[in-house]
């Protein structure tokens, strides 16, 4: 099977941070989010995939075909959102379309005008006149008119209004709908992706702390309170508070800590599931 | 299909997906026979993870609610009435045993529970 | 890579027509020998060739970086590069031509043309492989309106100081028209006559296409 994208051992050096190395790959149609702290190395890594930046060792498949910056037909099936978007300021909206479409087989004009209208975008103003948000939904619309099987998003709803950003991640559940294109999106707004991720994948100091499926991290981390005489003594919390002898702890593999509190019969447990804003909270506190 | 799911709910997403789904069945609101949504377009319509809806639909599939046909969908099983009731007890009685446990320990007679479960019921 | 160049123009239309009549004039005045505080016209117009082709296409550098998204060879964005400025050069090239072969007939000075086409695609194919590989202030803030005197006053300031130098070298007077220097350049080079104008030409080709494997191997857009 094709990965949608296969990173195998990514180095990228820089003077005072290192990326990796590093392992990932995403299966066809499913929705990574790539969380991390700012300066953990995300954008470097989108990067790296998109040929923007020279990796200093590792290979990157997109769709089984190693990304080679003089062979460039792997990038008629990304669609790549960075960070800071650049366009010929002078041009419009739809000036700066048409000149993309050039470049893209795929391409089709009504799809490009419909995001448009759903995004509410004014197509006739110029670039540079457009505010933070507006240039955001430019940058999407040109990286999805082209249909591609794989997006790769850097922050893509940061400065967006919630109306905006809803249609944003309403249009992202329609992309993933077929089945055929698959979403790789960094971020550290988590609730964009608490619902629409099927993976997850922390990075911490240029390192990947785990990828994990999104429901298995619900369902295995829990905050649990209780009572109990004496000193606590069970392995891999995540964390742990006490007040005498209330305690509070947070724990990783839920099943495995219940079962030994229930050895040690620690008395009115109350136990809940965590949001994965509190979750990342953990895992990135190290 | 109708569903109501939240974020605010103590309840994972994919187990509200289950549940609502398994209510519709077992009071009749859907018919034996009925082909429940696409896997993506339930999650598409409802706004969760694709895996999210997948892994509720193989809870439902191994509850023996729901059973897959290769290449067509998920179709809602045929459900003897009797076998309805006996799920839907099943059901509560796992939802139960921890609530009465918490009443116990606060000290509720039986007849003090028995009294609040009348009242509740009464109310709605 | 055709895309990229025709993009590159429509983007900047408003300022071609300006150019395409201020050329002409200007070669006119370096023909007629007008003077102009101390220098003949001829050295500004060889800054004016090369400024303007940098200034004309501004922002350029932050555009290379959209381009670097596209699914476009590397190879492609550099030859589109070259020959954004190709085109208005070749263009200046046959109205030096037609100037020079019409005002004198019998001995037109196609040195001088081909030594300011040469220099031009020189200074310019340099400027590409300094930013190319190395000064990252000039790679992320290229050419703009902005630093646009700085980097004038900059070069006028290099010219002057190669001038002293000549004029050390030549005790000539104050100007330094290119006449001039290609007569010293003939003058110590021991392979008298055209070789000269033959080597300015091989060097503005072989520094082109090193500016496209400068840019090709290179660190890529983003570094």
């Amino acid at each position: 099977m094709d990965y949608a994208f296969k990173i195998e051992r990514l180095e990228k050096k820089y003077s005072d941070f290192k990326l990796g190395p590093l392992d990932l790959d995403l299966e066809p149609g499913m929705v990574m989010g790539y969380i991390g702290p700012n300066g953990s190395g995300k954008t470097t890594t989108l990067l790296c995939m998109m040929q923007l930046i020279k990796a200093n060792s590792g290979s990157i498949k997109i769709f089984g075909t190693e990304n080679a910056p003089n062979n460039t037909s792997w990038k008629f099936d990304i669609g790549y959102v960075s960070d800071s978007p650049v366009f010929y300021e002078n041009w419009n909206g739809e000036k700066n379309l048409k000149f993309l479409s050039q470049f893209y087989p795929n391409w089709s004009d009504d799809y490009a005008m419909a995001l448009a209208k759903r995004f509410n975008i004014d197509l006739t103003k110029k670039a540079k006149d457009l505010s933070r948000g507006n240039r955001v939904k430019l940058s999407l619309i040109s990286a999805l008119s082209h249909k591609p099987k794989l997006l790769l998003l850097d922050e893509p709803t940061s400065g967006l209004d919630p109306v905006v950003r809803a249609e944003v991640l309403d249009t992202l559940f329609e992309v993933v709908e077929t089945g055929e294109r698959s979403i790789f999106y960094s971020t550290h707004i988590l609730s964009d992706i608490s619902r629409l991720a099927d993976d997850l994948a922390f990075l911490k100091d240029g390192k990947l702390l785990f990828k994990t499926a999104k429901d298995d991290l619900i369902e295995k981390w829990r905050k649990i309170s209780f009572k109990y005489n004496g000193e606590l003594r069970v392995k891999n919390l995540v964390s742990k508070k006490n007040e005498g002898n209330d305690y509070q702890i947070i724990t990783s593999d839920f099943s495995d800590t219940i079962e030994k509190l229930t050895e040690l019969e620690v008395e009115n447990l109350n136990e809940h599931r965590m949001s994965i804003d509190e979750i990342a909270v953990e895992v990135l506190k190290g | 299909m109708f569903l109501n799911l939240t974020d605010f709910s103590d309840e994972p997403l994919q187990s509200q997906i289950s549940r609502q789904i398994r209510a519709k069945v077992l009071n009749g609101e859907v018919d034996a026979g009925t082909m429940l949504p696409s896997i993506r377009k339930l999650a598409r319509d409802q706004h969760v993870s694709v895996i999210t809806v997948q892994r509720a639909y193989e809870a439902l599939e191994r509850e023996g609610l729901i059973s897959s046909r290769r290449g067509k969908g998920f179709f809602v099983n045929e459900i003897r009435d009797k076998r309805k009731k006996e799920m839907s007890i099943e059901k509560l009685i796992d939802k139960i045993r921890p609530l009465l446990k918490v009443a116990k320990e606060e000290g509720l007679s039986i007849e003090d529970i028995f009294a609040v479960i009348k009242k509740v019921l009464e109310s709605k | 890579m055709w895309c990229l160049v025709k993009s590159e123009y429509e983007y900047n239309l408003k300022r071609i027509p300006i150019l395409l009549i201020l050329f002409p004039v200007i070669y006119y005045l370096k023909l007629a020998e007008l003077e102009i505080f101390f220098y003949n016209l001829g050295i500004f117009y060889i800054i004016f060739l090369t400024m303007m082709f940098l200034v004309s296409f501004k922002n350029k550098e932050l555009r290379e970086r959209t381009f670097n998204t596209l699914p476009v060879k590397r190879i492609d964005i550099a030859i589109s590069r070259l020959i954004t400025v190709l085109l208005p050069l070749i263009y200046y090239t046959i109205i030096m031509v037609l100037f020079e072969v019409s005002i004198s007939k019998f001995d037109p000075d196609l040195n001088f043309v081909v030594i300011s086409f040469s220099l031009s695609v020189i200074s310019f194919a340099l400027y590409l492989i300094m930013r190319d590989t190395s000064l990252r202030l000039v790679r992320e803030k290229g050419i703009t309106k902005n630093n646009m005197k700085t980097t004038l006053v900059f070069a006028i300031l290099i010219l002057n100081i190669l001038a002293v130098i000549l004029v050390f070298l030549t005790k000539e007077g104050l100007e330094i028209p290119l006449n001039e220097i290609s007569d010293f350049l003939k003058m110590i080079n021991p392979f008298k006559g055209e070789y000269t104008e033959l080597r300015l030409i091989i060097t503005a080709i072989i520094l082109s296409l090193v500016s496209l494997t400068t840019y090709t191997k290179g660190k890529f857009h983003m570094e």
